[in-house]
């Protein structure tokens, strides 16, 4: 494996932003926000971060925003990630896994279609009350 | 319960996020098999009762989630040094900051695994807020060091998964490394 230095993230990082100033320009961001709470954690958030980076990296997305937050109410059903994309509604989802995160890229992100079966209601009452 | 050392980390540093530090330091050293952690922060910090109610898995200060009864990140640490017959330490003085050790033997059988170190990191130099990391990891005689503010500068963006991307590659390079000197 290669060693990058500071200087070879900054080359590469200008490298991505020319290739992804070339293509053609989204209307507004894309978000990714993983509840990274200590139930989030407990229950395999970060896989799901993992997950949502190499299929974003293999999809070309890079200008999607990856956002973590804290726990949003539904502990039973971490780990949860909400989806916002433009012309779309603000989707939850819940008991996000590798694979569940990888069909969010390519179904929700790619092609605009909701991802059945792990669709959960906004946060709990208790956590945005 | 959390799985492995690494979700410790997790929920212990995202704490001191959420406690307004302008600065955390992280520390995790691999010293022959022995893992120490210490996290120490600068943020709103808890007076001596509420720290020792913070061990209480029933207990909150209800300033994070208004309604809520539970808060289980320290609990857990507390759990899993005790099985694992490993130490831990937390100090912590209102308005100067929570400080955090703990330390596990790995080769104890109820020590729980070390997860993915690269992952851990990176997801926390990438969380959201202004805060300086400073991030050192040694393995023996190795160490690297990373700052939150020296990547935000290289990659210009810490939200971006493209410079996420980059940085968990920055990451994992030391962290090969580090592997290589086990």
């Amino acid at each position: 494996m290669t060693k990058l230095t500071l200087e070879d993230l900054r080359k590469r990082r200008d490298e991505k932003k020319k290739e992804m100033q070339r293509r053609e320009p989204a209307k507004g961001s894309v978000e990714v926000i993983i509840g990274m709470g200590t139930c989030g954690i407990a229950a395999g958030a970060k896989e799901a971060f993992d997950a949502f980076l190499d299929e974003l990296d293999k999809n070309d997305l890079g200008e999607v925003v990856v956002k973590q937050t804290g726990c949003m109410g539904l502990c039973y059903s971490e780990p949860t990630v909400e989806i916002r994309v433009p012309d779309m509604p603000d989707i939850i989802y819940g008991n996000v896994n590798d694979k569940v995160a990888r069909d969010i890229v390519r179904t929700h992100i790619k092609e605009k279609k909701l991802v059945d079966d792990h669709i959960y209601d906004k946060p709990a009452a208790d956590i945005v009350g | 319960m959390h799985h492995s050392i690494c979700d410790f980390i997790s929920d212990i540093a995202g704490n001191a996020v959420d406690a307004g530090a302008s600065l955390i330091v992280l520390d995790v050293a691999d010293l022959q098999g022995v893992v120490s952690v210490s996290i120490a922060d600068n943020g709103k910090g808890m007076d001596e009762q509420t720290l020792a109610k913070a061990m209480d898995p029933f207990f909150t200060d209800g300033k994070k989630h208004p309604r809520r009864k539970v808060g289980l990140g320290l609990p857990f640490l507390k759990q899993m040094i005790e099985q694992a017959h490993g130490q831990v330490d937390i100090r912590s003085e209102v308005d100067l900051g929570t400080s955090v050790f703990f330390q596990v033997d790995m080769t104890d059988p109820d020590a729980p695994p070390m997860g993915s170190m690269s992952t851990t990191l990176v997801s926390l130099l990438c969380y959201p807020g202004r805060h300086e990391m400073e991030i050192t990891r040694h393995q023996n005689e190795h160490s690297y060091r990373v700052m939150r503010s020296e990547l935000h500068e290289a990659l210009g963006s810490l939200e971006e998964a493209a410079s996420i991307h980059l940085a968990r590659q920055y990451i994992e390079g030391f962290e090969h490394e580090l592997c290589n000197h086990r």
